[in-house]
C-alpha cells in the first residue's frame, strides 16, 4: 500500500497498515443465473412477468453474482447473525 | 392549499429577487435583530422554489398557504417575545416518505395508498413543528427511497443543480436540491445505504447520517427496517447540529429508537480539535481503480487541513470492505422486498420502470443469504470496533466520483460500482458527508467523516471545524440562469 500523504512537514501521517485481505472472487465460481432459473424463481416469487421484462431482470441479476460468491465463501464460524445495529459492539 | 407545481409565472419576477443563500445559523440571528421576518424569508423561498421547481424538480408538493401561516406564527411568537429556539421561523423541506400534517405522503410511487399517513406528524416532524419550523412542502424522493426517476408516473424527476444534466443522486433527492439551490435552509433526509449523504455529496452541502436510533424512524415509510434512519441535511455541520438537537431522543412508537440522552450539538462545535485520532483507511475507500483522483485528492487536502488545526492521521485498514457493501445491499434488498412483494405480485406494472427490477431483486437470494449477510454484519462490526479503539473518526470520500450524466447511468450500477456509504448502515454507526472542493469543471467534491455510536457531537465537531477555515459548503450553484429554463 502506497503512502497518500505527504511525509514532511507538520501534516504527515503516521503509517501503521495491517494489510486487508485481498479482495477476489472465489475461482471458478458457476454462474447462478440463466433464463431458466429464473424463470424458476420468478414462478417461486409468483410474479408473472412478460419475457421482455424476464429479459430485463436477467440483464440486472447478473451483476448479483459477484457480490453472492463473495459473502458466501466467507467462513463465519460460529459467528450470530445481527438483526439491527447494537451498541454493545462498540 | 398546495401550489400547482407547473405554475412558473412568477419565474421573471422572482429573477429580480437578490437570492440568499442563508445559513440556518445566519438566518436565525437575521430573525431576532430584526433585519428580516419569517414571513418574507418563507414567501421567498416559497416563490423561488415554485419558480425553479419545473427545472430542478425539487418538490412533489410546495404547501405555500400553510408554509406562510407558520412563517406568521413564528413571527408573532417573536414579537410577543417567545423564542422556541433557532429553528423558529425557518424554512425546511420533508422529504415526501415522511408523514407530515396537511400534505399527501406519496413516497413518489402509485403504489403507496394515499391515505398513508394522512393527517399526522411523523414524530420527528412533529418536533420541527413545536419548535417553530416552517415547512416549504414535501421533498422528491426516489420511489419508496429505492428505485431512479422515472417520468412516466407523473412525479417531478430530479435534477442537480450545479448541472442539470446530472443526477442530484438518491434518495433524498429533493431536500438536496432544496438545500443547495436555496430553496428550504435545510431539511430532513432518510438514509439506509447513503440516501442522505450522497444526495449532500453531489449537490454540495451537509448531510448527517446518524446512529441507527438515534432518530425516531415512525411515521416514515419503510425501506430497510434495520438499516434505515432519518438525517439532517443543510448546507453547514453546525446547521445539522442545529437540526439534530431537536430531531434526536427516544420515542416509544419506535421499536430501534434509542433511549440515549441528546447533547446540545451546537454547543460542543467550538472548532477545537487538537488530539483528534483520524484513520483513513485506505484499501477500498482510497486505492479503488474505481476512484477518482480528484476527490481521492480533495479528501487528503481536508485531512492535511484538521492535521494542520492539531488533529493526528494514520492510514490503516479496515478488512472485507468490499464484502462489507455487499452486505449491506444484500440486506436491504431483501428487507425491502419482504416489504413490497405482495405489492410487486399484484400490482407491477404500478412501480416505476427502474424501481421495479430493484426490488425484484431482492426475490433471488436465499434465506440463507440474508442470514449469512447478518452474519457478517456482526463480524464486520466486531472488526470496525476494534478499529474505533485507537481512533476517533475515519475520513473516507463520500463517493468514488462526483456527480454523473444522468445518460450515462445505469440502474444495476450500484451492485457493481464501490460505494462508501452502506458501511455505516451497516455498522448503525453515525456519518456526515460535507463539501471538500469542486472538480476543474466545477462539481462539488465530498468527502465522509465517521464516527463512535451516538457521537454525532464528534462527527459534527470535526465537520465544522474544517467548515471554519473552508468555504466549499456555502458555494452555490448558479441557479438564477435556470429561470429562463423553468419560464
Amino acid at each position: 500500500m502506497s503512502q497518500l500523504l505527504p511525509t514532511d512537514g507538520p501534516a504527515a501521517a503516521e503509517i501503521d497498515l495491517p494489510l486487508s485481505p485481498e479482495v477476489t472472487e472465489p475461482p471458478g465460481a458457476p454462474q447462478l443465473y440463466d433464463a431458466g432459473t429464473l424463470a424458476a424463481l420468478l414462478r417461486v416469487a409468483d410474479l408473472t412477468l412478460t419475457d421482455e421484462w424476464q429479459q430485463k431482470l436477467l440483464a440486472t441479476v447478473n451483476d448479483l453474482e459477484p457480490a453472492l460468491h463473495r459473502l458466501r465463501a466467507l467462513d463465519l464460524g460460529e459467528t450470530p447473525p445481527a438483526t439491527a445495529f447494537d451498541a454493545r459492539w462498540f | 392549499m398546495s401550489t400547482d407545481l407547473s405554475m412558473n409565472s412568477s419565474a421573471a419576477d422572482a429573477a429580480s429577487h437578490s437570492h440568499k443563500f442563508l445559513t440556518i445559523a445566519d438566518a436565525a440571528a437575521a430573525l431576532r435583530d430584526g433585519s428580516i421576518t419569517s414571513v418574507a424569508l418563507t414567501a421567498d423561498i416559497v416563490e423561488k422554489a415554485t419558480a425553479l421547481n419545473p427545472a430542478l424538480g425539487a418538490y412533489v408538493t410546495i404547501t405555500g398557504d400553510a408554509a406562510l401561516a407558520q412563517a406568521a406564527a413564528a413571527d408573532v411568537a417573536f414579537a410577543a417575545g417567545n423564542d422556541f429556539g433557532p429553528l423558529q421561523g425557518i424554512p425546511l423541506a420533508i422529504k415526501d416518505i415522511i408523514a407530515m400534517k396537511g400534505a399527501g405522503t406519496t413516497a413518489n410511487s402509485r403504489v403507496l395508498d394515499p391515505a398513508w399517513g394522512a393527517g399526522t406528524d411523523a414524530p420527528v416532524v412533529a418536533r420541527l413543528r413545536a419548535a417553530g419550523s416552517v415547512f416549504v412542502g414535501k421533498s422528491t424522493t426516489s420511489e419508496f427511497a429505492l428505485g431512479m426517476p422515472d417520468a412516466s408516473k407523473g412525479f417531478p424527476v430530479p435534477h442537480n443543480p450545479w448541472d442539470v444534466e446530472r443526477t442530484p443522486a438518491g434518495s433524498s433527492s429533493g431536500t438536496g436540491i432544496a438545500v443547495a439551490a436555496g430553496l428550504a435552509l435545510g431539511g430532513l433526509g432518510t438514509d439506509t445505504g447513503g440516501s442522505v449523504r450522497g444526495p449532500a455529496c453531489v449537490n454540495g452541502h451537509t448531510g448527517l447520517k446518524v446512529t441507527f436510533g438515534r432518530v425516531p424512524k415512525s411515521g416514515v415509510v419503510p425501506l430497510a427496517f434495520s438499516l434505515d434512519s432519518i438525517g439532517p441535511m443543510a448546507r453547514s455541520a453546525y446547521d445539522c447540529a442545529l437540526l439534530l438537537e431537536v430531531m434526536a431522543g427516544y420515542d416509544a412508537s419506535d421499536p430501534n429508537a434509542a433511549d440515549v440522552e441528546v447533547p446540545k450539538y451546537s454547543e460542543l462545535l467550538n472548532g477545537d480539535i487538537d488530539g483528534l485520532k483520524i484513520g483513513l483507511p485506505i484499501p477500498y475507500f482510497f486505492d479503488h481503480d474505481q476512484l477518482e483522483p480528484e476527490v481521492r485528492d480533495a479528501v487528503l487536502s481536508g485531512v492535511q487541513q484538521l492535521v494542520g488545526m492539531g488533529a493526528t492521521s494514520k492510514e490503516m485498514a479496515l478488512p472485507y470492505a468490499a464484502e462489507a457493501k455487499d452486505a449491506n445491499m444484500l440486506i436491504l434488498g431483501a428487507e425491502a422486498y419482504a416489504y413490497h412483494r405482495n405489492n410487486l405480485v399484484n400490482r407491477w406494472e404500478d412501480y416505476g420502470n427502474l424501481t421495479r427490477p430493484t426490488l425484484a431483486r431482492g426475490a433471488f437470494y436465499t434465506a440463507a443469504d440474508y442470514a449469512q449477510a447478518s452474519r457478517f454484519r456482526s463480524m464486520w462490526s466486531a472488526e470496525v470496533a476494534k478499529a474505533f479503539e485507537h481512533y476517533d473518526v475515519l475520513i473516507t470520500p463520500s463517493a468514488p466520483s462526483p456527480a454523473q450524466l444522468v445518460k450515462d447511468m445505469d440502474p444495476s450500477q450500484r451492485l457493481v460500482q464501490p460505494s462508501y456509504t452502506g458501511h455505516w448502515n451497516l455498522t448503525g454507526l453515525p456519518a456526515v458527508a460535507i463539501p471538500s472542493g469542486f472538480t476543474a469543471s466545477g462539481l462539488p467534491l465530498s468527502m465522509q467523516i465517521i464516527g463512535k455510536p451516538f457521537a454525532e457531537a464528534t462527527v459534527l465537531k470535526v465537520a465544522d471545524a474544517l467548515q471554519r477555515v473552508t468555504n466549499w459548503h456555502l458555494l452555490h450553484p448558479p441557479v438564477e440562469t435556470l429561470y429562463a429554463t423553468a419560464a
